[in-house]
């Protein structure tokens, strides 16, 4: 049998030598398999924390370096409970969250051991603690039973979930801060800003000794508008009347309204108006459409084949 | 047709569109689009977003930068808004902010601010293009007032940039 494994071992051998070839991009493959020195987490293993030290700040070996298992040397750190060890390692630039290849942490373990300081001292350094294994457990489940460590994984991961919002908020805004100096890069006309605005006014149907009552809001209304200043104003549920009214109000600044009423096309019913600042933008046409199937029959036609569909 | 209603909308809805000219360059063109959906019929607030996303695509082929505005009576949880978003056609005004929305979440608090709706349902979006959202805000008109409000809605106001 063992001639067998023998013989096995050496043809594997022959076809990974035969089949690899360095990745693209990284001329030098050698110094990354030299600087991925399984010594590393062997000897942490074996609490023989100077020689890791030695090899790692010799820079002959990666502080990250994986054994068979896929843990390093943090991550026996971890499972020992050497916070000591935990910070050299992370100053030396450790990653916090690398896993083994059962998908193990070393808060993880650090947890499963009931090695407190360790956790304290991974979670300073930003372990998540939302990160599952293979099996799906997070370090809370190995936390089981340990009251002061599962307050202190509980109090992170609270922490963590606070602030995850914002992490995706920073995202969001790089990609947009790309998107301005894009556009500011691209454009070859001068920028313009335009302010819109919409604003459901709500009717004016309402009693005239009634709190909410048009005469009691009308230049509240007015003054919101006025102050400001939009290029565009699209305003809904607004009866003639109002209409009149805030044109009044309006009409001195530049402002002029399109729209027509719902039920008659003219003056009755509620008007869904755009006021334009005309000292900004000159109005071309203008058109209202009903939003129902008989307005357009070409355009309802597709809308047909559509609900056929869903 | 005035008057004319369809589906399970409770009245006639309607929409204005205007075609607008910058003063200061004439080869600037803009069109907005303003709606109110309706305030119960669902499949009408659908059938109408898919309605006016035609119009958005008429006008912008005529090479117009196209806003469409309004009071949709749906949230961004809503299918009609899914509708409107999907395969980036339009663009919440709100999830492109360069600067972080300003503002409460809600944009339709009642008078006497109930909450009518959690979610914001009067909504800025923009075909993307020439437009930059800048910033979006919602109006916090009802801070601290015995008075009756405004109105029972937040005004939205979106600063864009057009390059």
């Amino acid at each position: 049998m063992q001639t067998v494994g023998a013989i096995a071992a050496v043809a594997i051998g022959l076809l990974v030598s035969l089949y690899y070839s360095p990745p693209p991009g990284n001329p030098l493959p050698l110094i990354g398999s030299l600087l991925q020195d399984g010594r590393v987490a062997s000897f942490a293993e074996r609490h023989e924390w100077a020689d890791v030290v030695r090899l790692v700040a010799s820079g002959s070996a990666s502080v990250d370096s994986r054994d068979g298992w896929g843990k390093t040397a943090l991550y026996y750190a971890a499972k020992q409970g050497h916070a000591g060890w935990i910070g050299a390692l992370l100053a030396l630039g450790a990653d916090v969250e690398l896993a083994s290849v059962q998908g193990s942490t070393p808060l993880m373990v650090a947890a499963a051991e009931g090695r407190t300081a360790a956790v304290v001292e991974l979670l300073r350094a930003g372990a998540r603690v939302d990160r599952a294994n293979g099996d799906g457990k997070t370090a809370i489940d190995f936390a089981q039973g340990r009251v002061r460590l599962l307050e202190v994984l509980l109090a992170a991961q609270n922490e963590q979930e606070q602030q995850r919002p914002r992490a995706d908020l920073i995202e969001q805004q790089t990609a947009a801060d790309g998107r301005w100096a894009q556009l500011a890069l691209t454009s070859s006309r001068p920028q313009q800003r335009v302010r819109v605005m919409t604003f459901n006014v709500r009717y004016g149907g309402d009693k005239d000794n009634s709190t909410v009552a048009w005469r009691l809001r009308r230049d509240r209304v007015g003054a919101l508008l006025w102050a400001h200043g939009a290029d565009v104003v699209a305003l809904q549920e607004v009866l003639v009347n109002q209409l009149e009214d805030i044109v009044q109000l309006l009409g001195p600044l530049g402002y002029k309204a399109v729209g027509v009423g719902r039920d008659d096309g003219e003056r009755k019913g509620e008007y869904v108006p755009i006021l334009v600042d005309t000292t900004k933008w000159a109005i071309d046409s203008n058109e209202t459409f009903w939003l129902s199937k008989v307005q357009n029959r070409d355009r309802y036609l597709f809308l047909y084949i559509y609900n056929l569909s869903t | 047709m005035p008057g004319s209603k369809s589906w399970d909308s409770s009245i006639p809805r309607i929409a204005t569109l205007v075609r607008l000219t910058s003063t200061t360059d004439p080869s600037r063109k803009l069109v907005v689009i303003n709606t109110h959906l309706d305030h119960e019929g669902a499949a009408s607030r659908r059938m109408a977003a898919l309605l006016l996303l035609q119009h958005v695509q008429d006008e912008q082929q005529a090479g117009s930068t196209v806003l469409l505005v309004g009071d949709f009576n749906d949230g961004p949880s809503s299918p009609t808004y899914a509708d409107l978003l999907a395969q980036g056609r339009l663009v919440d005004a709100f999830n492109a902010s360069i600067a972080l929305p300003v503002g409460p979440a809600a944009t339709f608090p009642g008078f006497f601010n109930q909450v009518r709706d959690a979610e914001r349902i009067d909504h800025v979006l923009f075909a993307p293009g020439t437009a930059v959202p800048l910033l979006a805000t919602v109006l916090a008109i009802d801070a601290d007032t015995q008075l009756s409000l405004p109105s029972d809605h937040r005004p939205v106001l979106v600063d864009f940039l057009f390059s």
